[in-house]
Parts: structure tokens; sequence; C-alpha cells
């Protein structure tokens, strides 16, 4: 745990290079440092502090949408347009001080299918399978490639930076003042908090796997794996059974309630008109 | 799998959408009426077990992975229903946090994964309860789903690129049928394993689950139903070819930056592939239109039957 200089006061930085923030009522007693719940590696960021952070999560997703949608809906991005926006979200990104590395490489995730796919985009045009009407489809159509590369690039960078930005409790109780159906904010709240313990089991069963039979391979180790995602529900259900018993025992009655308050200020409203005049800038110029 | 932006027509989008929309909403229903409160909460937890196995990766062809996709596996533990709303979850984190799979195609990875893969291996799991109660059949049934289910999802997005015009038909299907066909045997090995295990252990689970995910026949043609105005709608676009407009686009010089490798000018190519008029598209579309609706009759009638037959007179 250390400070830097170009910390907020309430904020510090991990061992694993994960950084917090702290809020104000125990940030200034180190032995209180750590009632907070850790993050996990995707929300490294989403606890600093930034302008971009303190836009209100409803209408960072309002505004995101708005892009996506400008974006995805309309017509292909001409090189231009795309510096622009590149542009425009590197520039949120370092607002927000979150390395740019760390959001761009995130978002090359969305690459391999992409490019999977629009590669052989082209050749839907093409007019039978000679050499001659292939290389004359690639010729003609290879904007169709940049095309859907751009558009899926942009797409997955915007909800990176929403998701990034917005630590997860905040990000679920906007989805539900958006009038997202309960069953599903409650399935939400379950992945948050319960995957990354799964995934701990997970990899523990098979570092035991490891040490006590390297060797195994073939059919047998099939069905290792088969009976360890076997014995993985079976602990899972009876602890959700469990897990439902405690949250009785503590008046739970089908709605999760949750401690953050959302407030809309002026400048949230700035920020949707904000991101549709940047759609209408796209779309329109 | 994961369908990213950019690659589906605005039309395709819409479609898709639509139907999810409906889908979903309907199974939301289905699980406040059914489901209390002890079922839901068990069953988000087994929504967060099936993202956690999704880290499970193994090798594919080639140097290549696959990661499991569960469709199968919920719709077997918890009905199809609420497989549709766990399996909605976890392509909705996926595309919000970890970039995999667009926001506007959301609707087609929903479609897809959640509401057709379920579907099919929910289908394919009960055809084999019904045929026979022995456990290997069962864990067969189980790999049978789950490698069904992914080849007809991944059938399903090779169709929504190929009407988006943004893929040759043959080719599309090819590649995906092959690849996923691969990746099937993962899937399939995964969830038959997970299967057995809890047959030999927690059997009751399986029981209660079946029990949970029984749903009258008045459903099943809902769903049916659903899919038939998604094929109904997406044949309607497909025809009318609403992507042109990409293509006046680019004519017209608007797109200025692309001049060098902009349309020939004459003739707008259409949002065919070579080999299939619009004609031969409308008809493969009213075949699956007419499989589905044939389906679903088929399916009442039986069920119409069943019922008349078990009852005691």
């Amino acid at each position: 745990m250390s400070h830097s200089p170009e910390l907020h006061k309430h904020e510090h930085v991990h061992d694993d290079e994960g950084a917090h923030r702290h809020p104000h009522h125990h940030s200034h007693d180190e032995s209180k440092a750590h009632q907070h719940v850790h993050t996990l590696k995707f929300e490294r960021y989403t606890y600093l502090v930034s302008p971009v952070h303190a836009i209100d999560p409803r209408f960072k997703i309002v505004a995101a949408l708005l892009i996506v949608v400008g974006v995805v809906a309309g017509q292909p991005l001409r090189p231009l347009e795309f510096i622009f926006l590149v542009f425009v979200l590197a520039a949120i990104t370092l607002l927000a001080r979150i390395p740019l590395r760390w959001t761009f490489s995130r978002s090359l995730a969305v690459l391999p299918v992409a490019l999977g796919i629009a590669l052989f985009a082209p050749l839907g045009h093409a007019d039978g399978l000679s050499a001659s009407a292939i290389s004359e489809a690639y010729s003609e159509y290879s904007w169709l490639i940049w095309s859907i590369v751009s558009k899926a690039w942009v797409s997955a960078y915007v909800m990176l930076l929403v998701s990034s930005t917005t630590p997860m409790p905040k990000l679920l109780k906007a989805l539900k003042a958006l009038k997202m159906p309960d069953v599903f904010v409650t399935m939400l709240t379950f992945l948050y908090r319960f995957t990354d313990v799964f995934v701990g089991q997970l990899r523990s069963m098979r570092h035991a796997v490891g040490s006590r039979a390297p060797e195994l391979g073939g059919w047998r180790l099939i069905r290792l794996y088969g009976n360890l995602a076997g014995n993985l529900f079976i602990r899972a259900y009876e602890r959700g059974e469990r897990i439902y018993a405690a949250m009785v025992s503590r008046g739970y009655t089908g709605v999760l309630p949750t401690a953050e308050e959302l407030t809309a200020r002026p400048t949230d409203w700035l920020v949707v008109i904000t991101a549709a005049l940047m759609v209408a800038v796209v779309m329109l110029y | 799998m994961h369908i990213p932006d950019g690659m589906l027509s605005n039309a395709t989008v819409a479609v898709t959408g639509a139907a999810s929309v409906g889908y979903v909403g309907y199974a939301v229903a289905w699980v406040r009426k059914h489901f209390d409160q002890r079922k839901i909460v068990l069953m988000a937890v087994t929504a967060a077990l099936i993202f956690a196995l999704q880290m499970l990766n193994f090798p594919v062809a080639g140097g290549t992975s696959g990661h499991f996709a569960g469709g199968a596996l919920a719709a077997i533990l918890l009905g199809p229903f609420a497989a549709a709303i766990v399996m909605t979850t976890v392509l909705m984190v996926q595309a919000l946090v970890f970039a995999d799979g667009g926001i506007l195609a959301l609707g087609a990875n929903v479609l897809n994964l959640a509401v057709i893969a379920p579907l099919v291996g929910w289908a394919v799991w009960q055809l084999a309860q019904k045929f026979s109660d022995s456990k290997s059949v069962k864990i067969t049934a189980a790999f049978a789903a789950a490698w069904l289910s992914l080849m007809i999802a991944a059938t399903a997005a090779a169709l929504e690129i190929w009407i988006s015009g943004n893929a040759q038909l043959g080719m599309v299907l090819g590649a995906m049928g092959g690849w996923h066909a691969l990746i099937g045997i993962g899937e399939g090995l995964v969830t038959a394993g997970l299967v057995a295990y809890v047959l030999q252990v927690r059997p009751d689970l399986l029981d209660q689950s079946n029990k949970a995910g029984n749903f009258s026949p008045r459903s099943v043609a809902i769903g049916f139903g659903i899919l038939a105005f998604i094929a109904a709608g997406l044949s309607f676009f497909a025809s009318s070819s609403p992507d042109g407009l990409e293509f006046v686009y680019f004519e017209e010089g608007v797109g200025v930056a692309f001049e060098e490798v902009s349309l020939v000018s004459g003739i707008m190519p259409d949002y065919m592939a070579p080999g299939l008029s619009s004609d031969a598209l409308a008809g493969i579309l009213a075949g699956v239109v007419g499989v589905i609706i044939t389906g679903v009759f088929l399916y009442a009638l039986g069920s119409a039957i069943r019922k008349r037959g078990g009852e005691p007179s």
C-alpha cells in the first residue's frame, strides 16, 4: 500500500497495482483503512476520484448508449470521424485518470471475433468463387472490413469506459433506476459477488489436480474435469441455500437494498447533451 | 460466437432485439410466477457458477481454445425460462465489462445463446427423459443437448450475419458450424460430466429442476411463435434490403474518403449471396417458418392427445 503525489488524498495503490478511493469518514484512520471489500481485477480503477467518475451513472449509461447507437447504427465511419472519436475517447480516459494502455488493451478483446468474421465479409459480394471474382470483391468491398472492425471497437471501448469508471454497486443501482427488472438486478449482484468466489474454488481445485495427478491425461482427465464441475455445482447450490437463509435472517424481502444514493446534478444533463451533440457531429458531418 | 457491434444490419438488430426483449420479458414473468425467492437466489448462484465455469478454457484445434457457454446446462438445471434469464445476465456482463459481444448486437446474442441454445438443449434433454430413465441415456442426452444447442446457436448467429449482408451464406455457415462442432465437444463433455456427477451425488437436484422447469404447451407455443415471428421479420427486412442505404451513401460520393475503394458506378449490387435470388431467400425463410409452425401444431396436438389419453374417463 502506498501513497504517491499524483493520487487524490483519499486514494492509495495496492501491491497488485489496484487503486482505491476510500470514503472520507475513515480515510485518515490507518487502522480502518481496509474496511472495504477488495475490488476485482476489472474494477481496479472504478473507485478513483475524477470528473468522469463523478457523473451520475444513469446519465453515463444513457450517454454511452447514445454514442454506441449513433456510431453503430450510422454510416460506416470515415477515417476523420474515427480519429475524432478516438481523440474524444482518449481524452475522457485521461480525464478519468485511467491509464490509456489499460482500457485500450482490454478493448482489443473485441478484435479476434470482429476481425475473424470481417475479413471474410467482402467475399459475400464476390460473384462466384473464381480468383478474379474474389480479388475484385476484395478491392471493392475492403471498406466493409474497416466498417465492421471500427464500429465494433468504438462500441466496446465506450462500454469499457462506463464499466471502468463506475463502481459496480452504483452501476447496479443505476440499471435498477433505468427500470431493469428486479430479477436481473439480483442476478447481476450475485454474479458480481460470487463469480470470483467460484473461480477461486475452481482454481484451487485445478491446483489440487495438478499437484496430485500431474500426468493424468486423456479420458481420465476429462472425467475428472466433469466431476470437478459437478462438485463445484453442488457446492455452489448448497452454498446458495445457506446464502438464502442468511439473507432471510437479515430481512430479505425479495428486493436487494443498496447503500448507494444517486443524485443527478445539472452537469449530468450536460454530459448527455454533449454525447448527443457528439453523435450528431459524427452522423451529420 | 458473441457477435460484436458493426456486424449486423440495423434491421437485424431491431428484429432480434425485439424478439429477445419479448421472450426474456415473458421469461421474467414466468419466473416471477413460478419461482419463490429461495429459488431465485439459487438461480442467481447458478448464474455465478456458469459464469465461473466459462473461465474453463479447453484446447480446440490448432492451438486455439474455446470456452464453455453453458446454455444447455442452464436449461437442464433450471428449465428454459430461468436459463434464458441466467444466460442473458451473463451476456450483459460480458458485453458491458469484457468487450465480448456488442451492445446493439446484444439482442442477437441473447437470441442465439440465451433463447435458442437453452430451448434446444432443454428439448433434447426432455426428449431423452421420455425415452428412457437410465443414467447412461441421461448422460448421453446431456452431451447431445450441449453439442446441439451450441451448433444451432452458431447456425443462428451465422444466419444473422448473412442476412445482414456481411458474409457469404455457405462460408459463414461452414466456418461457424465447423468451429462450433469442435467447441461443442468440449461443451458437451463439461455438461455431461457435470450431469453425471450430479446424478450420482444429488439426483434430487435434477428432478427438482425438471419439475420447476415443466411448462405447458401454451408456453412452448409462445416460444416457437416468437421464433416464427423473428424468422418472418428477418425475411421481410432482408427482402426489402434496407442496407441499400449504405451503398447509396458510397455511391453518391458522400464517402469521399473511400473514393478509391468505392463502388463501381452503375447497378447497385444486391445484398444477396451469389446464386441466391430473393425468391430463394424467401423460400428458405418460409421453410423455416413452416417448420416452426408445424412443430407448434404437432406439439399442441401431441399434448392434447396425451392429456385426453391420460385422463381417467
